[in-house]
């Protein structure tokens, strides 16, 4: 009965039109015979319908059965076409035959679709709404335009008036609804599941750790996979058209899979986001993220798998937002219960704030062994990390007390064996700190787990494990508070050549005014920017002499920067061709701790260069790739004035294949749409070099571009051809200044190198030097090859003739400097920074007056100083050396100046009248400071300035966290700030006393300190959170379920994710746009009604006649005499005067017509003549009679017009 | 009307169908008769096809991956692929057949000739030395075997010439500079014999055929750069016809000309793009027994046959 119900649900309109045949057949008796084919046509629509549908046949292939039906059909009723149009032959027995297959198969196809449709249709119309219904009263128009309408169109005859009037009766209705703004509240059914995976690292993994390494697959993780992919694939008929997406989130939140109703693949895979931080586990915003990916009106819900163990955001203020927008959370929870046993946290290593001096330092290291009954062996380390006095890093190992229980061997130097029990250890060191004033250092402790077992009663180990599986690395170290002392230190990072300092000289004049001068390149650094920032906090001042930009990364650039805005470190850049805009510093965090811009923002200052290289496809390992990090590169460190053009062998641009991914352009500001466009670029392999070089010579020694250097860089392996021609263009290039570089990539043997550096060597700038040639092995050479080519065209920054320097502001760092200065030979081209904190105190050669170069510029930068020194100091007396500044060497005001300069910059001397301790507790940091003037009493009055250094770069925009000391009692205060970030936070704290109201701007003090948060609270957490899960269930209305194996798959077969959501959406959608779409055709099919007139009359005999000439029925024609003929050709001349007597535009004046089409269609002359030589003047003359009398009624109309407008005319 | 006369209309209605048909083929003749070939590193797909030969009834197709494959001559995987030892340093470029159906490999950046059986097992190899001195090669990029067993081996780069070795490898003359001028050249990418017996040779950079005897006297040279019919752009392979006509695939105007022997431009067919009928970076062409051409359409990755 439910199957039949069922079927009669998806066939009623079958049912219903098989009723309707029988009821044609019934009431129309009349005829028969139409009858019969109109039911009979109803049943076997109907009929297909309900027997056919979903009918596959296989043949070579599985065809859907009605297909078949219908390709047949219609094949036949073609094939019934042909032999009427070749052979007179016609069967309406056959055809009606064909045709009813033709309607069974058609019925099998769409009968089932179609009335689902139609019932979605009703729904639909049920659903309407109106916005605005008041303007429904509108509709009462619509009798007075039938009415007018009426009267007004009288002259069309019955049909067409009818037609009319509906056409603008509708017309009018439709533009009332519109006005109502009518729209369609549907109900939606459909859920969109949005999964929530936790990717962080306090998801217990479950490694098998006997296995190989490389089958060391975390199966937890593929158990969720699995069981998204088969909640999602098996979700189900009944919720196809629901849709599901994934987040993975850690501490931050990605979208791997948008929600969509996705039917066959569910592959879910960590590459898709990207690298995840596992370090935190912020649910909060995963759920913010899923609540905005959710698409408009439908059902909402997150199935959240996770541990609950957050550590930023809040869930359940989220979950509260998530109940409000009518989401579900459901929830998975990982492993509850499961504690992370087996597992041991270096908690803290505890170091007192203030060292004095000779005394042994006590130091306290404390260990979690979460085991409840198995004991840990391992081996604890504990380091003191300083400074060497080359600035490198010096690691000593600290000794640890040998008489504590847990101590099993200690021998100096190396480290300690422990047996950790379980529980909370706690292990005591003792160091002898260096003395003050010498290097800040800090500690460090490691434990590395050996073994564990369980201690029986004689003192031994049994059920012995080695290792411990569960451990997790990264909360097996921990760094102590850093001790931070000034030492007036000087960080002086340049470039050796030759293994010698090209600033020996200066070096030795600083050190000889008693500046401590750390000399470091900088490949020497430490690379990661939390060891770095470190790092730098040995020093006082950083000089950038003459480095470029790219032997550093952002997040080193970014603590160079920090540190002097936030600890205030000096910093000072001296120039040189590799400084300032020459070298990359355009855009950088350096340049904005400095006093100056590096970009040149006057094109008359640049002097334009124009760069052009010329791309060949590489056989190299992703040689394609980059030549794109080229490109990109060298475009980025142009100027907005220079030019560029990049040139490739493209197919099918031109004979000679060359093709300009970028036109020979100005580079502008906007440098985004030229690097685009590499993105896109894809060079492929050239023949030959000759047409490129010859392109790259022409345009460069065009005078028009007003180049004043122009480049030319190939990059290719050294195959193509380099003629005559080639040859020609180089010669070319050598006359007119321009070189050209060539960069041999994977050249297949010496006689392609030699070709390219043929090339180069054939091409000379203005001083006759050549170009380069490089035959990197690596393709990561390739970007410093390009910079510095790169470099070559952003000579137009250095002004390197003398020039007499001019001493703007005496006093203060250029204190007792004349201001009469020496000579200097050269600087590099920069722009003021316009701030009231910036001091222009040398200035170079200026351009018309009005574009002024500073040489020295200086300011306060945050708590730091910075100062910009645009010429150089590579000048080497004793090696011979001449550099820019070689007439400041000689003169007396050079130890001075340099001296002065530095002392001005460094970070103030910390006296020790400030001291600085901090804690970490729960998430938050604690300063204290104490205030002590020199005769030890405290002191209140004093206003202090402090900032932070976080302990990862900033993103920009980024906000700073603040902080704000309070008094708390006499000399002493206190601040606080929110900390989550593992690493280390400086704090630096600058103190002026104030004198009545106001400071006095003597500074009092300046302190530093350290904290160290070693690891993420992600590693602290060892089970999980199941109360936040429940809660965010019960908040919302979701389910609890855990990720137990069983439960997993009975729940993805279960499609219990896909059941409905709680408050079903509404999606409200409006449609008014397309009833005035609809009205505005209507309304050309009203001009079209009134306007043009359809001789139905004509147009039958037209398809009489047209049937009987297919089908050259002689017996008719040949029965027809021409008396009878003549008679019809009058009745129907006299029918058509009368049709056309009603017509509106018909003119009373007799127009010369043809004669009827069916008068010369008679075959008067051969009544029986073959059809193929019969003319057919009726249908061609048709049309042009309607087209000409149309034609007519216009110009009768524009006549009227225009005679009736003459009056007005001006005469 | 009869029965009969019914049937016979019938069959006269499927005739004229098959005619029309085939009338609307020949008019559609632009377009190619089989394209086949995708992207991939399976076997059976190809990356930039570089350079073809037909043995029998099968086409070898090395490319940028260096694996040489064969397909039949309507594109189906014939199960065989393989390289040569090493491609570090570049890939074959040059693929040829020898008078015993064997599949001459020029292992371009390794500086030798290695012959293959059909089925990839390597049976001799010449030179391997590179330099400039006789006996030594640059970069080798096409081989032919003529009737009596001699080698035709062209090379550019760091030479420019053509060497003729006898059947067992030894020299027997060469010649050819880098230069513009008559029996000079600049890349000669192609080598194809004549019915005539001559030697013809694609100077691709001097957009020009050059025409020589077999022992290196120059005979005549034709085309030179430009885009109009007997004019050429980057020739990069050439072949000849059973019935004599010579085809040259140009790369930089991607299309195939038909031309005689004394190089009188007769057809074109092709076009820069990507659609069938259209020609992207056409590197290689060879000719079936047939006289159908199948066209390496290098940067779309395929195949394509057409017979003029």
């Amino acid at each position: 009965m439910a199957s039949m119900s069922d079927f009669l649900a998806s066939h009623w309109l079958g049912a219903v039109l098989l009723l309707l045949s029988v009821m044609v057949m019934v009431f129309l008796r009349r005829d028969r015979s139409a009858a019969l084919m109109c039911s009979s046509s109803i049943a076997a629509f109907a009929l297909g319908g309900f027997f056919l549908t979903g009918k596959t046949i296989s043949l070579d292939q599985v065809y859907n059965f009605g297909s078949v039906l219908m390709g047949f059909s219609v094949g036949c009723l073609v094939v019934q076409v042909g032999t009427l149009i070749l052979g007179r032959i016609w069967s309406w027995q056959l055809a009606f035959g064909f045709s009813l297959i033709g309607l069974f198969a058609m019925g099998a196809w769409t009968e089932a679709d179609l009335g689902a449709q139609i019932v979605e249709g009703c729904r639909l119309i049920r659903s309407i709404q109106f916005t605005q219904p008041i303007w429904l009263l509108l509709l009462g128009l619509i009798p007075f335009v039938i009415a007018l309408a009426r009267r007004s169109l009288s002259g069309l005859g019955r049909h067409r008036k009818w037609v009319a009037i509906g056409i603008r009766s509708s017309i009018v209705a439709l533009l009332v609804l519109a006005l109502s703004e009518p729209r369609i509240n549907r109900l939606s059914e459909n859920v969109s599941v949005i999964f929530l995976l936790d990717r962080s690292q306090s998801i217990p993994q479950e490694v098998d750790h006997e296995a190989n390494l490389v089958d060391q697959i975390d199966s937890r993780w593929q158990r969720t996979r699995e069981f998204v992919r088969n909640a999602v694939l098996l979700r189900g008929q009944v919720h196809e058209r629901d849709r599901a997406g994934v987040i993975l989130f850690g501490k931050r939140p990605k979208l791997a899979l948008p929600p969509a109703s996705v039917r066959d693949k569910f592959d879910i895979d960590d590459r898709m986001a990207g690298p995840i931080d596992g370090q935190y586990t912020d649910i909060a915003a995963a759920l913010k993220l899923a609540l905005a990916s959710f698409p408009e009106g439908v059902g909402k819900r997150v199935v959240l798998v996770s541990d609950g163990n957050e550590n930023r955001g809040s869930a359940l203020d989220q979950a509260a937002l998530a109940q409000q927008n009518g989401a579900e959370i459901d929830v998975v929870s990982v492993a509850p219960g499961k504690v992370t046993d087996e597992e041991v946290l270096v908690q803290s290593v505890e170091s007192p704030p203030v060292t004095t001096t000779g005394s042994r330092l006590p130091l306290r290291v404390l260990l979690r062994n979460t085991s409840k009954s198995r004991v840990v062996r391992g081996l604890l380390e504990l380091v003191r990390i300083g400074l060497t006095e080359d600035g490198s890093e010096k690691i000593e190992q600290v000794a640890i007390e040998q008489d504590q229980p847990q101590v099993l061997e200690a021998e100096r130097g190396k480290p300690a064996r422990i047996l950790l029990q379980p529980g909370l250890n706690s292990l005591r060191y003792r160091d002898i700190p260096p003395k003050p004033g010498e290097t800040s250092f800090s500690y460090r402790a490691t434990f590395t787990p050996i073994s564990s077992g369980l201690p029986s009663e004689d003192g031994r180990l049994t059920d012995v494990k080695m290792g411990l599986p569960n451990d997790r690395i990264a909360n097996n170290r921990a760094t102590s508070a850093v001790v931070l002392r000034g030492q007036r230190r000087v960080l002086f990072i340049e470039e050796s050549v030759g293994g010698r300092s090209p600033h020996a000289h200066l070096i030795r004049t600083l050190l000889r005014a008693e500046i401590k001068v750390s000399a470091i390149s900088p490949a020497r650094l430490p690379a990661e920017p939390g060891d770095f920032s470190l790092f730098l906090t040995n020093f006082d001042c950083i000089v950038l002499a003459n480095v470029p930009a790219e032997y550093f990364s952002r997040d080193q650039m970014e603590a160079i920067r920090t540190s002097v805005h936030d600890q205030g470190t000096g910093l000072i850049m001296i120039g040189g061709p590799d400084s300032f805009g020459p070298g990359g510093y355009q855009n950088t965090p350096i340049e904005e701790a400095l006093p100056v811009e590096c970009e040149i923002k006057s094109p008359l200052a640049a002097g334009k260069g124009g760069l052009v290289l010329i791309m060949h496809a590489s056989e190299m390992a992703d040689g394609n790739h980059w030549q794109k990090v080229i490109a990109r590169l060298a475009i980025e460190r142009l100027s907005a004035p220079d030019m560029v053009g990049v040139m490739q062998y493209g197919f099918g641009v031109g004979a000679a294949g060359v093709s300009w991914v970028i036109p020979f352009q100005t580079v502008g500001e906007d440098k985004s749409r030229l690097l685009a466009k590499i993105d896109r670029m894809d060079p492929q392999d050239m023949p030959d070099f000759d047409p490129f070089l010859t392109a790259a010579a022409d345009t460069l020694a065009n005078p028009d571009h007003n180049l004043s250097v122009k480049h030319c860089i190939v990059i290719s392996d050294g195959d193509p051809q380099y003629g005559a021609a080639g040859q020609a263009a180089t010669a070319k290039m050598a006359a007119n200044s321009i070189t050209c570089t060539t960069v041999g990539v994977a050249t297949h043997g010496q006689a392609e190198s030699t070709k390219m550096k043929g090339i180069a060597e054939a091409t000379k700038d203005g001083r006759g030097n050549p170009g380069s040639y490089y035959e990197p092995k690596d393709p990561s050479q390739l970007p410093s090859i390009y910079i510095k080519e790169s470099r070559r065209i952003s000579q137009s920054f250095i002004y390197d003739k003398p020039f007499l320097p001019r001493h703007l502001i005496v006093g203060g760092m250029t204190e007792g400097i004349p201001k009469q200065l020496p000579a200097l030979r050269g600087f590099v081209r920069t722009t003021y920074k316009e701030s009231p904190l910036a001091q222009f105190r040398i200035e170079g050669p200026p351009i018309a007056n009005d574009i002024r170069f500073p040489i020295l510029a200086s300011w306060q930068y945050g708590l730091g100083k910075a100062i910009a020194f645009t010429s150089d100091a590579r000048t080497q007396p004793a090696e011979n050396i001449t550099g820019w500044d070689a007439d400041w060497v000689e003169s007396d005001l050079y130890k001075k100046f340099w001296e002065q300069s530095v002392n001005w910059a460094l970070r103030p001397v910390e006296a020790g009248r400030m001291t600085l301790a901090s804690e970490y507790r729960e998430g938050r940091i604690r300063v204290t400071l104490q205030a002590r003037d020199e005769r030890d009493q405290p002191v209140n009055n004093l206003e202090l300035d402090a900032k932070i250094t976080v302990p990862r770069a900033l993103r920009p925009g980024e906000p700073i966290p603040e902080i704000t000391f309070k008094r708390k009692g006499p000399g002493l205060y206190e601040a606080e700030f929110e900390s989550e970030e593992a690493g280390t936070y400086f704090v630096t704290v600058q103190g002026q006393r104030i004198s009545g109201a106001e400071p006095n701007g003597a500074l009092f003090d300046t302190a530093r300190t350290g904290v160290t948060i070693p690891y993420s609270p992600e590693f602290a957490d060892l089970d999980s959170n199941l109360p936040l899960l429940k809660q965010l269930a019960d908040l919302t209305g979701g389910r609890y379920f855990t990720d137990d194996p069983e439960s997993l798959t009975q729940l993805a077969q279960s499609a219990e994710l896909f059941r409905n959501a709680p408050k079903t959406s509404r999606a409200y959608q409006s449609f008014w746009y397309w009833l005035i779409f609809a009205a505005g055709i209507l309304f050309l099919f009203d001009v079209g009604v009134r306007r043009i007139a359809v001789e139905w009359i004509e147009l039958r005999e037209l398809g009489r006649d047209f049937w009987n000439r297919l089908r050259s029925t002689p017996e008719v024609q040949s029965s027809l005499t021409l008396e009878q003929l003549q008679r019809r050709k009058m009745e129907i001349d006299d029918k058509l005067e009368r049709e056309r007597a009603v017509r509106r535009f018909e003119s009373s004046s007799p127009i010369n017509e043809p004669a009827p089409p069916i008068a010369d269609a008679l075959p008067i002359a051969r009544p029986v003549a073959p059809p193929q030589h019969r003319t057919t003047p009726a249908t061609s003359e048709t049309p042009e009679d309607m087209m000409s009398r149309l034609k007519k009624a216009r110009d009768r109309a524009e006549h009227k017009r225009d005679q009736s407008s003459e009056p007005d005319r001006p005469t | 009307m009869t029965r009969s006369m019914r049937l016979g209309l019938f069959i006269l209605l499927i005739i004229s169908t098959a005619l029309i048909t085939s009338a609307i083929r020949g008019g559609l003749r632009s377009s190619a008769d089989v394209v086949w070939g995708k992207r991939g590193v399976l076997d059976g797909d190809f990356v930039r096809p570089r350079a073809a030969t037909i043995i029998g009834d099968r086409i070898y197709i090395v490319d940028f991956t260096a694996r040489i494959q064969a397909f039949s001559l309507d594109g189906e995987y014939a199960g065989i692929t393989f390289t040569t030892p090493d491609f570090r340093n570049g890939r074959p470029s040059g693929l040829g057949t020898d008078r015993d159906g064997n599949l001459i490999v020029c292992d371009s950046h390794y500086h030798m000739l290695r012959i293959y059986s059909p089925s990839g097992v390597e049976l001799r190899q010449f030179g391997g030395t590179a330099g400039s001195a006789v006996g030594e090669f640059g970069y080798l990029s096409d081989c032919v075997q003529d009737g009596e067993g001699f080698y035709y081996l062209s090379e550019f780069g760091q030479n420019d010439r053509i060497t003729k070795l006898d059947r067992e490898g030894q020299v027997v003359t060469t010649w050819g500079v880098n230069g513009t001028g008559p029996g000079e050249f600049q890349r000669i990418r192609a080598l194809a014999l004549g019915p005539d017996g001559l030697i013809y040779v694609a100077d691709a950079c001097n957009h020009r055929i050059q025409v020589f005897d077999r022992d290196g006297g120059f005979v005549r040279s034709f085309g030179g750069p430009g885009r109009e019919a007997g004019a050429f752009s980057y020739p990069y392979d050439l072949a000849f016809d059973p019935s004599g006509n010579l085809y040259v695939v140009e790369r930089g105007n991607a299309r195939i000309q038909q031309l005689t022997p004394e190089g009188q431009s007769l057809r074109s067919w092709g076009m820069p793009g990507s659609e069938p009928g259209q020609l992207a970076d056409p590197w290689a062409l060879a000719i079936d027994r047939q006289g159908r051409i199948h066209i390496i359409d290098t940067e779309n990755h395929r195949v394509q046959r057409i017979s003029f």
